[in-house]
């Protein structure tokens, strides 16, 4: 496919097919296609995600994953949009190179792409008497073939050597190499030895590109 | 200490603290930072138990500031599309700023908030919060949207919508007010709040009203 990033505020993706070609791409954040552009239903089964994985996500409540996407099938232009204030990333993903995506950040990809969505991170917060777990879903997305992306506000990139650690907020997380590691500490600032106010934060440790984003 | 402003859309504010330096801010603007940063928590008290109690329950104004102590990089974002800016305050200098603007401020820096009455009426406008911040030090503020400008002479006025506001001098006076739209009964039902502000002293106004933008977006303010 051909992407091409159309507006810079709130950016819309055009995307150029040739015949025969495919995208596949959630179908509610299409803005408009050409007649010439047909759209078909692809199960996540039918992109080796096994049902009970999906079970298992959807059961974990926060998990807005689809049971499908929508595969739109050139010649013609798709145009979405995520209908946010952001950046617009296109990647070429080699064979066997791979990404972890923050869920709800994907606009498309290639039909050769593999996808599968996972629970990144989960922690357990206390409300009221009640423990509860909370969960960071991602989708991670193997080459050969290219994915396009939006971060909400600006994204901010960092290469981390082997190693190397940085923290970040759970919502400023957006993405990482799977070679990086992601664990769950808790920021917990102190004050005479006791512990207030705390919250989750990500330890994400190197190698691999990882970036995060400006907005919410 | 180091202050950087990146990114144009939603700005991230980036600071590099040496060994010793400490900055504070409210909870949850934490973007990203070095795991070298220590923190700590400092509890708002001023004005006693009574104006604390009415400051954190009923005005909404955190209880605690969370404080990064360097060396280290730790950034920060108010998650909202708008301009951020950075103000070297001198010593004894007071500005305020609006609620829930402020990014950080450097350790040296005296807080304290206060409350801008509203006129009372019922169903209207009860009145809203700000940050009083005295030099020495420095502070940085994001403004939602695009940030306005203005120096006001002594005894000069402007009225001013009460989210459009986002920073004034200590020195420049604020009165809520009902504006109505035209004469009679009607005209004053049909009435809207704003703002009278007097000089002298620097205004700065924003082009998008927080809590207007919460809304729509579901999100943070």
């Amino acid at each position: 496919m051909k992407a091409d990033t159309v507006g810079t505020v709130t950016p819309a993706v055009l995307v150029q097919l040739s015949p025969g070609e495919k995208i596949l791409a959630a179908h509610e954040i299409m803005l408009h296609m050409d007649g010439a552009v047909q759209v078909h239903r692809k199960t996540l089964k039918h992109l080796g995600v096994s049902t009970a994985h999906l079970m298992a996500l959807r059961s974990r409540g926060d998990s807005d994953e689809n049971y499908f996407f929508a595969e739109f099938e050139g010649p013609g232009n798709v145009t979405f949009s995520r209908d946010k204030a952001g950046e617009v990333r296109i990647l070429q993903l080699a064979p066997g190179q791979g990404i972890r995506l923050r869920s709800g950040h994907l606009i498309c990809f290639d039909e050769t792409v593999r996808y599968n969505p996972f629970v990144l991170a989960q922690w357990v917060v206390q409300k009221g008497n009640d423990q509860e777990t909370e969960y960071l879903f991602a989708d991670e997305l193997t080459g050969p073939g290219t994915i396009v992306f939006q971060s909400f506000g600006n994204i901010l990139s960092f290469n981390l050597q082997p190693g190397e650690a940085m923290r970040t907020s759970v919502e400023a997380y957006l993405s990482s190499a799977p070679t990086a590691t992601v664990n769950v500490s808790w920021f917990a600032p102190m004050m005479g030895g006791m512990n207030v106010s705390a919250q989750p934060v990500l330890h994400l440790i190197g190698p691999g590109p990882v970036m995060v984003h400006s907005g919410v | 200490m180091q202050i950087n402003v990146q990114g144009e859309l939603i700005p991230v504010t980036l600071v590099q603290l040496n060994p010793g330096e400490e900055i504070f801010c409210e909870g949850g603007l934490m973007v990203y930072s070095d795991p070298s940063i220590q923190t700590s928590i400092r509890p708002l008290t001023q004005g006693g138990l009574g104006r604390t109690i009415r400051r954190s329950l009923v005005g909404g104004i955190p209880f605690w500031m969370h404080v990064f102590h360097g060396p280290g990089y730790v950034a920060f974002s108010r998650f909202g599309p708008g301009e951020v800016r950075t103000l070297q305050l001198a010593p004894g200098q007071t500005v305020d700023i609006a609620e829930h603007s402020l990014i950080l401020a450097t350790n040296s820096v005296q807080y304290d908030t206060f409350y801008v009455a509203g006129t009372g009426r019922i169903g209207r406008m009860v009145g809203f919060w700000m940050d009083r911040l005295t030099g020495p030090g420095t502070i940085v503020y994001h403004g939602h949207g695009n940030i306005l400008g203005f120096d006001l002479k002594p005894g000069e006025a402007m009225q001013i919508d009460h989210g459009g506001l986002l920073r004034k001098d200590a020195t420049v006076q604020l009165q809520a007010f009902n504006q109505p739209l035209g004469q009679g009964l009607l005209g004053h039902a049909m009435s809207f709040e704003a703002l009278n502000v007097v000089g002298p002293g620097r205004l700065e106004l924003q082009t998008v009203d927080p809590t207007h933008a919460a809304a729509d977006s579901g999100g943070k303010g």
